[in-house]
């Protein structure tokens, strides 16, 4: 890495580091998003669920329930953001719901398989809904199946929606931080090279530098000494041969 | 190291280079290198701060009307019970069990912090808590309807038909998330800018010892030998801002050299004339005063050993999943009795998978380095990505302990190669100090950002990455394994204190923070870790060379006193101390690192501080029997090896040890 290495570094780590913090906040406050909305979808269907099984101590099987698809209407009239609700069977049959289309039909494979490894509160997420299940028991704590609430999975705070919102208000701020590093960037190596250059012209030249800056400086000027001592010997030899090769 | 000449050097101008000011320790370099750093950290620490000043608050407002709506859904159920329980004739202000009612409530809503019922004329019937204190505050309210058909009359209400109010219902959203949230930021920016100074801090160090300080030193050692006659290093000159410098030599010996060449050619002219031995002895009587020059001589080789940066980066990636090991082990068996066991497996577990393979990249030391380097990181990188899918902690044990081996083995199949311990003390420093504070940020701002197990992910990504790097990164030259030299072997007081700090640091940051106080507060994890793991080069930057055991001491007692003042002074809301038990408990190892200097470099140091983080993992499980047990045993143990470290170094100096 060289200079120009270095003043890219200097000036990109620390756009990136705020682009990352940026991102990092973004996160963090679509993930309390999410989660605050999920615990009101949670909180929700924990009412459903108390509500259905008030009506499971009747003594009733779950499939004959009078009133479920009355408490699965309300509850949807009284969240927005929730598409549908169901009551699912053991065997994974949708028995009510508020898409009428759906009772009778098996649950799609992802709420069964996120049914199956869990033993309380599930989710389970789909391309573009995701749904939230609970199980329902009995007054003996037997499972007589699931109630599930489908919301828009864009409703749970999706990755990055708020990170566009974040750039453009700190866009100015990222120039800003651009331009520090460069500047720092700048600064730290813009000296390196020029007392270099300036030994390096001194050798050329054989002009020693006074006063010498540094070991190099010193190194410098014994070489340029050392070299006038050099060429002396090597002048007076090449003159004392070819006074010999004369006289042959 | 490059090999100059080994040829004895004649009698000449001779100089002493100080080492101390132009080798790896030049002062000059460190600060430029500090001042970097620090600039930069106060740059995004600041860029930071208005960024949050500028962009979050409308972001934090829809995070508070959240919070609201979720306050008024749990205010609306809440009044729906109420109202059917008025249908069936209880009134309002005699229903019973209300209390326990709402306590329920608040357990299955804990993003609400209190619930109040009211009458119509706003009199406190029941609350979770001190009414006043909710009506006091911002809430949500919901209406208790009277139950179609009736009246509300015996509840206060007007009577003027169905559906009237007859009481409210009032939520106070809980400030936790809000304030979570916030804590988080300001930890996320915190760690950031850490990371950002560290990482330019580091580059600007590596940048200026590969291209300017050891060229410097070379430059200046070539240009010394050209001084008594000799220019032939010319060959061995690195890379870097130097050659300028030696090019300048370069052109000004040049017509040296050529004189040089033309009195070779006049002397075989004339031993061709005349080859009587009168002429011999003039020609070499006239050839006696170059005695002692060296003007052509071939070029040396150098010995190219690849720059810093691979091990450097490659450790980081390792690093970077410390703070993620704990809790994810944790997290798969949950509250499990033997959560805690499970925590101390699969960090001891993973301490002693690199541990093996520092051990192995030792024995092999240099042999198929570069096919082994590459094809152990990959196997790393693999592993990594693997936890993504992973749900059980015995398979993520095995599969992090898997990655560690191969990770640490291909770090020091590099690292044991000739010539990358010698550049003391920055090198190892460098590797050792900065992989140890960067990574860890760099993994707990992943995890914080995108989850815990995208966070492996993209560390396996990195590892992939770094694997085709290293076939640019790894030695090119084949090595041969020599024994350490006596210079670099560790005296059992240097054992000791590495042991005393790895196992005080391991404990409070990888096993405590990571696994149990901090667990899935990544950013503030970063944080500690990154605090840390900036105070360990405090004493390489400010010459504090102290005796390794002293930094021993210093770890050992700052996490022994965090183990029982931290969780107190938390209880009553003081939380500056677990971020100063991060930082003294770094200063402490960067005390032992630089007092170590090359020998914290060499394979069996690697291998005393994994031991220590075998111990601390595996003193964990007594949290099984008592809650931080483990942290106080580790404390306890680290201080005792410190004591012993004392010991060592007290009867090494009288000379009592033999």
């Amino acid at each position: 890495m060289g200079r120009t290495g270095g003043l890219l570094l200097c000036a990109i780590v620390p756009v990136l580091a705020a682009l990352g913090f940026l991102l990092v906040s973004a996160r963090v406050v679509e993930r309390a998003d999410a989660g605050l909305s999920a615990a009101e979808l949670e909180f929700l269907l924990s009412g459903i669920t108390r509500t259905v099984e008030l009506n499971l101590q009747l003594g009733l099987p779950l499939a004959e329930l009078q009133q479920v698809d009355t408490i699965l209407e309300s509850a949807v009239a009284s969240a927005p953001d929730v598409l549908a609700a169901d009551v699912i069977s053991l065997t994974g049959v949708t028995l009510f719901s508020t898409d009428r289309g759906a009772v009778g039909e098996p649950v799609p494979p992802a709420w069964a398989d996120a049914a199956a490894t869990s033993r309380g509160m599930w989710r389970a997420s789909e391309r573009e809904t995701v749904t939230f299940g609970e199980p329902l028991s009995n007054d003996f704590g037997q499972r007589e199946g699931w109630v599930a609430i489908i919301v828009d999975a864009e409703r749970l705070a999706p990755p990055l929606s708020r990170m566009g919102t974040l750039i453009s208000g700190a866009a100015l701020v990222l120039v800003a931080v651009a331009a520090a590093g460069l500047g720092l960037g700048l600064v730290i190596y813009s000296r390196t090279n020029r007392w270099i250059a300036a030994t390096g012209a001194s050798v050329r030249a054989r002009a020693p530098i006074e006063p010498p800056r540094g070991a190099l400086g010193i190194a410098a000027n014994a070489a340029i000494s050392g070299m006038g001592d050099t060429e002396a010997r090597v002048e007076r030899v090449q003159r004392d041969l070819r006074r010999l090769d004369a006289e042959l | 190291m490059q090999s100059f000449d080994p040829r004895p050097p004649v009698a000449g101008p001779r100089v002493t280079l100080r080492r101390g000011r132009y080798v790896s320790g030049s002062v000059a370099s460190d600060r430029i290198a500090a001042l970097a750093g620090l600039l930069t950290a106060l740059f995004v620490g600041l860029a930071s701060y208005v960024a949050v000043i500028v962009a979050m608050p409308p972001v934090l407002a829809d995070l508070d009307v959240k919070s609201s709506d979720v306050a008024a859904t749990v205010a609306q159920s809440v009044a729906a019970d109420l109202s059917r329980a008025v249908g069936l004739g209880i009134p309002l202000g005699a229903m019973r069990g209300v209390d326990d009612y709402l306590s329920e409530i608040l357990g299955f809503a804990p993003e609400v912090d209190g619930i109040a019922i009211l009458d119509r004329q706003e009199r406190l019937l029941f609350s979770s808590r001190s009414g006043d204190a909710l009506l006091d505050r911002p809430h949500a309210r919901a209406p208790i309807m009277a139950p179609a058909g009736g009246t509300g009359e015996g509840e206060g209400g007007t009577g003027d038909g169905e559906g009237a109010a007859i009481g409210s219902v009032i939520a106070q959203a809980s400030s936790a998330t809000h304030a979570g949230v916030m804590r988080a930021i300001a930890a996320s920016a915190a760690a950031v800018a850490l990371l950002a100074g560290i990482l330019v801090g580091l580059a600007v160090r590596i940048v200026r010892l590969e291209r300017v300080d050891l060229p410097t030193v070379r430059t200046a050692a070539m240009l010394h030998a050209a001084a008594r006659g000799h220019f032939v290093i010319r060959g061995l000159t690195p890379a870097g801002v130097l050659p300028p410098v030696a090019d300048a030599l370069a052109r000004a010996v040049t017509p040296i050299q050529l004189t040089y060449r033309r009195i070779q050619a006049l002397v075989e002219e004339i031993k061709a004339v005349d080859g009587s031995a009168a002429v011999r002895q003039r020609v070499g009587d006239a050839l006696g005063a170059l005695e002692g020059l060296r003007l052509e001589t071939r070029r040396g080789r150098l010995r190219h050993i690849g720059l810093v940066w691979w091990p450097a980066a490659a450790l980081t990636v390792i690093a970077a999943t410390r703070p993620l090991i704990a809790n994810f082990a944790y997290d798969r068996i949950g509250n499990d009795p033997f959560a805690e066991v499970a925590v101390a497996f699969a960090v001891t577990a993973e301490t002693i998978g690199a541990i093996l393979g520092v051990i192995l990249a030792a024995l092999l030391a240099g042999r198929w380095s570069k096919p082994a380097t590459f094809a152990a990181m990959l196997m790393a990188a693999a592993a990594y990505a693997a936890v993504y899918v992973i749900r059980d902690y015995r398979v993520f044990t095995a599969t992090v302990t898997f990655a560690a081996f191969c990770g640490w083995f291909a770090v020091w199949s590099v690292l044991a190669t000739e010539g990358a311990g010698r550049r003391l003390p920055w090198r190892g420093a460098i590797v050792l100090l900065g992989a140890a504070a960067a990574g860890p940020m760099i993994g707990g701002l992943l995890a914080e950002a995108e989850g815990r197990r995208a966070a492996f992910a993209t560390l396996g990504v990195l590892a992939a990455l770094l694997a085709v790097a290293s076939t640019a990164g790894a030695p090119r030259l084949p090595q041969r394994r020599r024994p350490v030299p006596p210079a670099l072997r560790l005296s059992p007081a240097d054992v000791l204190a590495l042991l005393a700090a790895s196992l005080a640091l391991f404990a409070w940051a990888d096993v405590s923070l990571a696994g149990t106080v901090l667990r899935e507060r990544y950013a503030e994890m970063a944080l500690n870790f990154g605090l840390a793991g900036a105070a360990s080069f405090v004493p390489v930057l400010l010459r504090w060379r102290l005796p390794a055991p002293a930094g021993g001491l210093v770890a050992a007692a700052a996490v022994l006193a965090g183990a029982g003042l931290v969780p107190a002074a938390a209880a009553v809301g003081v939380d500056v101390l677990q971020p100063a038990v991060s930082v003294l408990a770094g200063l402490g190892f960067g005390i032992v690192a630089f007092a170590l200097g090359a020998r914290a470099f060499v394979p069996s140091s690697a291998i005393a501080i994994g031991v220590g983080g075998v111990a601390a993992g595996a003193l964990h499980a007594a949290d099984m029997v008592q809650p931080g047990a483990g942290l106080a045993l580790a404390a306890i143990a680290a201080t005792a090896l410190a004591g012993l470290a004392v010991l060592a170094a007290v009867t090494h100096a009288l000379g009592w040890a033999r």
